[in-house]
């Protein structure tokens, strides 16, 4: 790809080399507040190996006090993300204090993230399968000042929850979120009590696609007194009707129901829907459909025409529905 | 395009600034759009301080480091104020705002809209603008950011050798455990 001329219709006066000159005589705190909205990928990937000056920038302590390294499209998969990350864990110097990941984290770079950051207040892991209960138990021990945390699209059992809760006072967000699904149907409320028992200062919780029953939401609601936003969309053993959902709206200043519209969801919303609400599927393909999400919800999101040959390629992930069927 | 920023609702409380750019050119803005730059803001408050003016459009406010075409669009960016920097809940708003940062022009023409943001303190202008610069680098290569900015590689050799080794994860086949 060409760049495009950029001498034409503008408006202002420069020439083309004093732009240029002017760019690279911009405050170092402006370059680097520039360079830091490219995400930790492309700092390390491009932005520093454009010139010295760039490359000094982003060896700055202060360049990776926050770090994303959510999946994106075009993920290059050339490199290593899980080295990549703690390459730039260690850029931060201790000064880390929010940190995104998908799909590679594992005990041990979790490990890594609580051992050398102190400071940590936003602690986001989607897709993370690798990561065991005994590895975020770990690790909730070591994130005193935590605020914000999100464990979207893989499941973890009730401890580790709870340690995070008792470990973590200061925490007011908490977003649980998983592929929604209708059938089998499934009743679940071991995550709403964790939170229900552990965080009773939590302001906003996401509880997207979660299995949790009215008595899971009564426990959450008796729980979590200060709860100002409960996002319970596609929660489907959850009906707000009568004195709970009187409750609710009473509790809660903005509440998101369980058929609320998802398209202000961060991740694929596609339900687990064959159109019915049989609790008896002969076939089983709805729990495929689910476990696809788990794997890869942006390519199946929505999809209703996955077909049982499509599942033979993530039998590995057989495992992560053992949690919800075994 | 007239340098007086035009008011259609006339009012009492729309207090005038006249501000002067780097070219000599004269701009009488109202106060709610000046008390956005807080170089602006401050000055005037320096100047009420000293009583040296009762009323700001007495007062000629000198911008030294600003040229005339970058503050009208500045100028022109404050009146869209104040939804432009909210943050995007969902894709299709992001794409929205995107295309939106876009017709702030080239790279260079933000990079002087960034530089005068900066000195007058407009921190909503230089959120918004450094913002549209990056969308203009993101998911570039190194040789396209290069030629777009008119940036020179000036790493040494041994600068190189010593970014393949620190950086092990970036090359295939590598493996430093």
């Amino acid at each position: 790809m060409e760049p495009p001329s950029s001498s034409s219709s503008s408006s202002t006066s420069s020439s083309r080399s004093e732009q240029y000159r002017n760019w690279l005589e911009l405050p170092r705190d402006v370059t680097a507040s520039i360079l830091q909205r490219l995400g930790a990928i492309e700092i390390l990937e491009s932005a520093q190996k454009v010139c010295m000056h760039w490359r000094n920038l982003c060896k700055d302590p202060s360049m990776w006090r926050a770090i994303d390294m959510r999946n994106r499209e075009d993920w290059d998969t050339s490199f290593d993300p899980e080295k990549m990350c703690r390459h730039a864990i260690d850029r931060s110097s201790g000064q880390l204090r929010d940190i995104n990941i998908e799909y590679f984290g594992t005990d041990d770079l979790l490990k890594h993230i609580t051992h050398s950051s102190s400071q940590l207040r936003h602690l986001c892991l989607v897709s993370c399968y690798s990561i065991t209960d005994e590895g975020l138990n770990e690790a909730a021990a070591k994130l005193p000042l935590l605020e914000e945390l999100e464990i979207s699209l893989c499941s973890f059992s009730k401890e580790p929850l709870m340690a995070l809760g008792r470990c973590c006072p200061l925490l007011k967000s908490f977003k649980l979120n998983q592929q929604g699904s209708r059938s089998p149907h499934i009743e679940w409320d071991e995550e709403a009590v964790a939170v229900a028992e552990s965080m009773p200062e939590l302001r906003h919780l996401q509880l997207f696609g979660n299995k949790l029953t009215n008595d899971g939401l009564n426990a959450i609601l008796n729980g979590c007194p200060h709860l100002e936003s409960l996002d319970l969309r596609q929660c489907f053993n959850v009906y707000l009707s009568g004195d709970l959902g009187k409750r609710c709206a009473e509790q809660i200043k903005s509440l998101r129901r369980p058929n609320d519209p998802t398209d202000d969801y961060e991740y694929a919303a596609g339900i687990d829907d064959d159109g019915s609400f049989d609790e008896d599927d002969p076939s089983g393909m709805s729990d495929i459909d689910y476990l696809s999400e788990g794997y890869g919800y942006y390519a199946f999101s929505g999809e209703s025409d996955f077909s049982y040959d499509d599942f033979t390629d993530y039998g590995d992930f057989y495992d992560f529905g053992d949690y919800y069927f075994g | 395009m007239s340098n007086t920023s035009e008011n259609p609702n006339p009012s009492s409380s729309s207090a005038k600034i006249t501000l002067k750019t780097s070219d000599n050119e004269l701009f009488e803005v109202e106060e709610a759009v000046a008390m956005k730059f807080c170089t602006v803001k401050q000055y005037f408050e320096d100047e009420k301080d000293n009583d040296v003016a009762a009323r700001g459009s007495s007062t000629v406010i000198p911008l030294p480091n600003v040229h005339s075409a970058v503050l009208a669009r500045l100028i022109s960016y404050c009146k869209k104020l104040p939804q432009s920097n909210a943050v995007a809940d969902n894709h299709e708003e992001e794409e929205t705002k995107k295309k939106e940062r876009k017709q702030y022009g080239t790279p260079g023409d933000l990079v002087d809209l960034i530089s005068a943001a900066n000195y007058l303190d407009f921190k909503e202008g230089l959120e918004f603008f450094n913002q549209a610069l990056a969308d203009h680098i993101q998911n570039k290569s190194v040789e396209y950011v290069r030629k777009f900015f008119g940036i020179k590689g000036d790493f040494e050799p041994h600068e190189e050798e010593k970014y393949r080794e620190e950086y092990a994860w970036a090359f295939e086949g590598v493996d430093e455990d």
